[in-house]
């Protein structure tokens, strides 16, 4: 396996006390668009060999076919005129289904965080258009890393002063990465894809799961490796995934399974999202069998940020108490993460 | 408890000035902008020449023609913040940064920050564009203090130039571009402290605020405008009962929209004019680097015992304050 520098990084984790946060209602979002491996393998040029589709059968896209084939996505602007949906219409859709799913109204909350990494405006934050979408006129900022969104907001709950946490907190993250994405050639075309998924947590309530451990990290020093220009492409160095993504995740959940003692024949293991083969290797590695490895991303491709959410929010209902689910995050900054939950009778 | 340990500033050279937009034959003269903003000079990362020609028509040529990036400049401020506090960016374990016109839009721009000064520790983005200093500071006392690292550097950064359209009479004669930086520590003292802070948005107005990412500034002036002055007075009166303000000695400095918004402040609140710190008559609107840069360019004025009150309002809507001490 490839090493690099952020292995110091990792034992740098903080420890944490354990504090009760718990996940009361999850949602997640998609566009109802799709592009398949027949659709792309019809427009993308094709390299010597094509290793793009990492396990991906169809992603889930706020573009037509019909545009991508015709334009492939040259002009990235463009999108704003032919997007099914805009990064906050999803946004909008998943914060709604954690609200219901909590079984709370909107006025219930006390704080909104969220990230977005293809937004349509520059200001304000997203976090202030969710905000807008719902009515409410509560503090809303985005803290935003990218795909370890959801790591860097519940990290940063754990981190705070219990008083300052407010009873019901929105954490959330969107994008539409497809909108990045160059239709012309290589291997992003058949691994990302959109999506949005939010999470009603609190310190207050007891909530389907318990969060009892979370971290996050960034390796600025990488951060080269995958990019999105304001006005381009998104573009990702073809080592991304084997000298930074895959080697963080394992070792990020290796230390999860460490530190809070966990059964690795039993937990419940959700991955970045990023590469299906690659995470099945880091499972295998680890110990976890295919059947506790959740993951969608063959459905809908890599939505960033939003993606492991996702996969937790298609689990909702079949959570049983006592089961213990690590979820994963790797992506951009280069940053990384985890959640660990313990599901309650909640 | 959270200290500020340095302070520092970063601008780009290009000047806009009002005789240039008057000449730019889009509706507005000197006198009137002198007048109705009090805002004298703007200070651009983008070539003159450019602006000129284009009228910055397409922003996204922009940030080709640009002088220097928003990065850079905030990299700059980073600098001279780590040199005032006596520390090195090795010694930084956060980095957190509000920049409302990023190059990309991932990696986060404290990520990007991070990388360029060679910083080591985590980084990620805590934005609401103009009131980042309140976020900022609000952000950082939310944390259980031995959950924050020794030395945090928030950053905030702003190219807004890039995205005025100079055919639009008003946004040309606001903005400005520029970076301000603070290092902070809850284990280390430093020269300012923070004694409060606050921060809160009403979304239902985010609307009022707006930079298109593949468009141009523009805003709801008149609206923004009342709400700026009457939230700003609202945050004043309320810490000028809180802490008993003594304003013929402490000192106020609000969000650098324009000038003539800040007299309306100082007026009501009774302000003088030497406990009112401002750069925008010289800099232009730089957004959530103004009011930061503001006391970063005033650092070596700050005289012991004496409290700044820096009340920030701006898109989101948000707005907050942070009231520092300096150390006697």
């Amino acid at each position: 396996m490839a090493h690099c520098g952020n292995c110091r990084l990792i034992t740098a984790v903080s420890i944490r006390r354990i504090i009760l946060l718990h996940v009361l209602g999850v949602g997640h979002a998609w566009p109802e668009g799709r592009l398949s491996d027949s659709f792309l393998d019809g427009v993308v040029e094709l390299g010597d060999s094509r290793s793009g589709s990492q396990g991906i059968e169809q992603r889930a896209s706020v573009l037509s076919e019909e545009y991508i084939a015709l334009a492939k996505n040259n002009h990235v602007e463009e999108t704003e005129k032919v997007a099914s949906d805009t990064p906050t219409d999803l946004s909008e859709r998943a914060t709604l289904q954690a609200l219901e799913s909590a079984g709370i109204s909107p006025e219930d909350l006390g704080l909104l965080l969220a990230g977005v990494c293809t937004p349509q405006q520059t200001t304000p934050s997203e976090a202030q258009r969710i905000g807008k979408r719902l009515a409410q006129k509560i503090p809303a900022y985005d803290l935003y890393s990218s795909s370890s969104d959801f790591a860097l907001h519940v990290s940063t709950l754990l981190d705070w002063k219990d008083e300052k946490i407010p009873d019901y907190v929105l954490s959330a993250s969107t994008g539409c990465a497809t909108t990045r994405v160059s239709y012309e050639s290589g291997e992003a075309p058949y691994l990302f894809g959109d999506g949005a998924a939010a999470m009603v947590l609190s310190s207050r309530r007891t909530g389907k799961l318990k969060i009892i451990d979370a971290a996050f990290i960034t390796d600025p020093a990488h951060a080269s490796l995958f990019s999105i220009e304001l006005y381009g492409h998104l573009t990702m160095s073809p080592k991304a995934l084997s000298t930074w993504i895959e080697p963080t995740t394992e070792k990020l959940l290796r230390k999860a399974i460490e530190k809070n003692s966990l059964d690795v024949q039993t937990l419940r293991w959700i991955d970045p999202q990023v590469s299906l083969p690659s995470m099945c290797e880091v499972a295998s590695r680890v110990g976890i069998s295919p059947e506790n490895h959740w993951h969608n991303l063959e459905r809908v491709g890599c939505s960033l940020g939003a993606s492991p959410v996702t996969v937790l929010s298609e689990h909702w209902g079949e959570l049983v108490a006592g089961e213990t689910i690590v979820l994963s995050t790797a992506g951009p900054g280069m940053s990384a993460g985890y959640i660990v939950f313990q599901s309650t009778e909640g | 408890m959270l200290h500020i340990l340095g302070m520092g500033t970063s601008f780009p050279e290009t000047d806009i000035s009002n005789r240039f937009i008057e000449d730019l034959d889009i509706g507005t003269s000197e006198e009137w902008i002198l007048a109705k903003i009090g805002i004298e000079n703007r200070l651009s990362t983008l070539p003159i020449e450019y602006v000129e020609s284009t009228r910055n028509e397409r922003p996204q040529e922009a940030r080709k023609a640009a002088n220097c990036t928003v990065t850079e400049l905030g990299v700059e401020a980073a600098k001279q913040a780590c040199e005032r506090a006596g520390i090195s960016p090795k010694d930084v374990g956060l980095v957190v940064c509000n920049c409302c016109t990023p190059d990309q839009v991932a990696p986060s721009e404290a990520q990007r920050l991070a990388k360029e000064l060679g910083i080591e520790g985590r980084a990620y983005d805590v934005f609401t564009a103009c009131p980042a200093f309140a976020l900022h500071m609000d952000f950082l006392e939310n944390f259980k203090p031995e959950a924050l690292p020794e030395y945090v550097l928030c950053v905030s950064n702003a190219v807004l130039t890039q995205n005025v359209d100079y055919n639009d009479r008003s946004a040309s004669a606001i903005w400005g571009d520029g970076a301000a930086a603070w290092i902070v520590s809850a284990k280390h003292p430093g020269k300012l402290k923070l004694i409060d802070s606050f921060y809160t948005t009403d979304p239902t107005r985010c609307d009022a605020v707006v930079v298109d990412t593949f468009g141009h500034f523009h805003q709801d002036g008149r609206a923004v405008r009342d709400f700026s002055v009457r939230q700003t007075v609202r945050l004043v009166r309320k810490l000028e009962q809180e802490y008993e303000l003594d304003w013929s000695k402490d000192i106020f400095i609000g969000h650098q929209a324009n000038r003539t918004m800040l007299a309306q402040i100082t007026n009501n609140r009774k302000i003088p004019d030497e406990n009112h710190w401002f750069n925008v008559t010289s800099i232009g609107n730089q957004a959530g680097a103004g009011a930061p840069a503001t006391l970063a360019m005033h650092w070596d004025e700050i005289q012991p015992g004496q409290r700044i009150l820096v009340a920030v309002v701006g898109a989101g809507l948000s707005w907050g304050s942070a009231l520092l001490e300096a150390a006697s």
